[in-house]
């Protein structure tokens, strides 16, 4: 028997060689196409868990409104009421003392109390914003922020600012009163400027002329537990797919942030 | 097939390769770590063609340079593999490193000492390959990046996937064809030089990709 003809080798190494590079062509296409697919699937799954995050929070945030929307009614109602009942009663008792005068000051305090229950419930649901609205509502937001803090808190609409849906309306509540009162507390600004413009998107600004912050280094402790006021401010910001801003304003001294959302 | 045209597309190849060799020495602080090594990867090659012509003249063996540069070539892939795996595989990098070392140098001083390396060769092949699949098996477990065709290394791999892939029948009947079928040797040593050709074309698009990710990254800082 003979060995295999010239034309069977030249045939052998001629189909190897094919053979041979249409593996390694596949092999390239295959990871191309695998690496392809197994980003998109990848991608896929961040979505879910993205849309997760964010149902959860809703969630979260939603249950808390119920919360403060419970206090707030029993403050109001309940607390409020008993509250007013007993100044009645004072009253009444006052008018059969010898010396109605003693009862002065307990009424006093009584009044006084009975202010504190009713900022309470209205920080905590604020009736403005489901009677009349948004800019309302911040406004009110302002002057109440400036009677208490006797800092000028000013409010400035532009543009007009359609009627959102009542939830989006009280994100939107939530952000401004968060943003304002950290200006209050933490900015030791001498004002205050809030301004809500409304056209293809709304876009509200919170600016002071205060010490400025980092807002990093706050996210960092929002993750210690501490800071978790702008944890909130971002999360809502974030449900309401709104973009947030943190700038120094033009006169090189204080806080701009401003939120934008689509309409 | 002539003479005159396979010394052309050897010509041409050599060119290819010392195009990338010389826009990797200009871009030398830039590149990267891949590209150097691939550089240093085919210089032996251009050298060992430049010495071909002057061992020829002076009477004296041409297989040697073509011996070692399969040497040096397969020593320089290995580090280049093994530096873009991230050491993961380093041991066996080592181990076929010393092996295939140990016998090349069998090979070259006992066995086919100056006639052309075959066996050598066959080896470098099976072992480059093997790299070159490894290299994507990572590439698809770790899905290191999102688009592929930005990454230089996954270009440069392509490139010597297919030259070692298209070679190893080639390098396994180069004796057979040597001594048997010499009329037609021009035209497989043609082929091997195509592939080459093709080899060098995919790997200066993986330059041309390096160097643009370089542009990317000094005009925005936000691009990784």
């Amino acid at each position: 028997m003979g060995g295999p003809s010239e034309y069977q080798v030249a045939l052998l190494v001629a189909i190897g060689t094919v053979a041979m590079l249409l593996l390694a062509i596949a092999i390239i296409l295959f990871v191309v196409f695998y690496q392809k697919k197994m980003i998109q699937e990848q991608l896929k799954l961040q979505k879910l868990e993205f849309d997760y995050q964010q149902k959860m929070m809703e969630a979260a945030l939603e249950s808390q409104e119920n919360e403060r929307r419970r206090v707030a009614g029993d403050l109001h109602d309940s607390i409020g009421g008993m509250l007013s009942t007993i100044r009645v009663g004072l009253t009444t008792l006052a008018k059969q003392l010898a010396d109605p005068q003693s009862m002065e000051q307990p009424k006093q305090m009584l009044d006084d109390t009975l202010n504190s229950v009713r900022r309470l419930s209205l920080d905590l649901m604020p009736s403005t914003l489901e009677k009349f609205g948004l800019v309302q509502a911040v406004k009110e937001l302002c002057e109440r922020f400036q009677a208490v803090s006797l800092l000028p808190v000013s409010f400035q609409e532009q543009g007009e600012v359609g009627t959102l849906p009542q939830k989006k309306e009280l994100m939107i509540f939530r952000v401004a009163q968060e943003l304002v009162n950290n200006a209050v507390k933490h900015s030791q600004a001498t004002s205050i400027h809030v301004t809500i413009r409304g056209t293809d998107k709304l876009e509200m600004t919170v600016e002071d002329n205060g010490v400025g912050f980092d807002s990093d280094s706050l996210r960092h402790e929002a993750k210690n537990g501490k800071g978790l006021g702008l944890f909130n401010i971002e999360n809502r910001a974030r449900i309401l797919s709104a973009k947030l801003e943190f700038e120094t304003p033009e006169s090189g001294k204080g806080t701009k942030i401003t939120m934008t959302m689509p309409l | 097939m002539t003479l005159e045209i396979f010394i052309k597309i050897a010509q041409f190849q050599v060119t290819l390769a010392a195009l990338f060799v010389l826009i990797s020495i200009v871009f030398i602080k830039r590149i990267s770590g891949e590209t150097k090594l691939l550089a240093w990867a085919l210089l032996p090659g251009l050298m060992a063609f430049f010495s071909l012509g002057l061992l020829d003249l002076k009477g004296k063996e041409v297989n040697v340079p073509q011996t070692l540069d399969a040497i040096i070539y397969f020593c320089v892939l290995t580090v280049l593999y093994n530096y873009t795996l991230g050491g993961k595989y380093k041991k066996w990098f080592l181990t076929i490193g010393i092996f295939f070392l140990i016998v090349a140098g069998v090979n070259l001083l006992l066995v086919q000492q100056m006639d052309n390396n075959t066996y050598t060769k066959v080896l470098r092949s099976i072992f480059v390959t093997s790299y070159c699949v490894v290299y994507c098996y990572r590439l698809m477990a770790d899905l290191p990046v999102q688009h592929l065709h930005r990454v230089p290394m996954f270009w440069y791999n392509s490139g010597i996937l297919i030259f070692n892939a298209g070679t190893l029948f080639l390098f396994l009947f180069t004796n057979y064809l040597v001594e048997v079928l010499h009329d037609d040797l021009l035209i497989y040593w043609t082929f091997h030089n195509i592939l080459n050709i093709v080899q060098v074309l995919v790997i200066l698009f993986g330059l041309w990709v390096d160097l643009r990710n370089i542009k990317l990254r000094s005009s925005s800082p936000s691009v990784p």
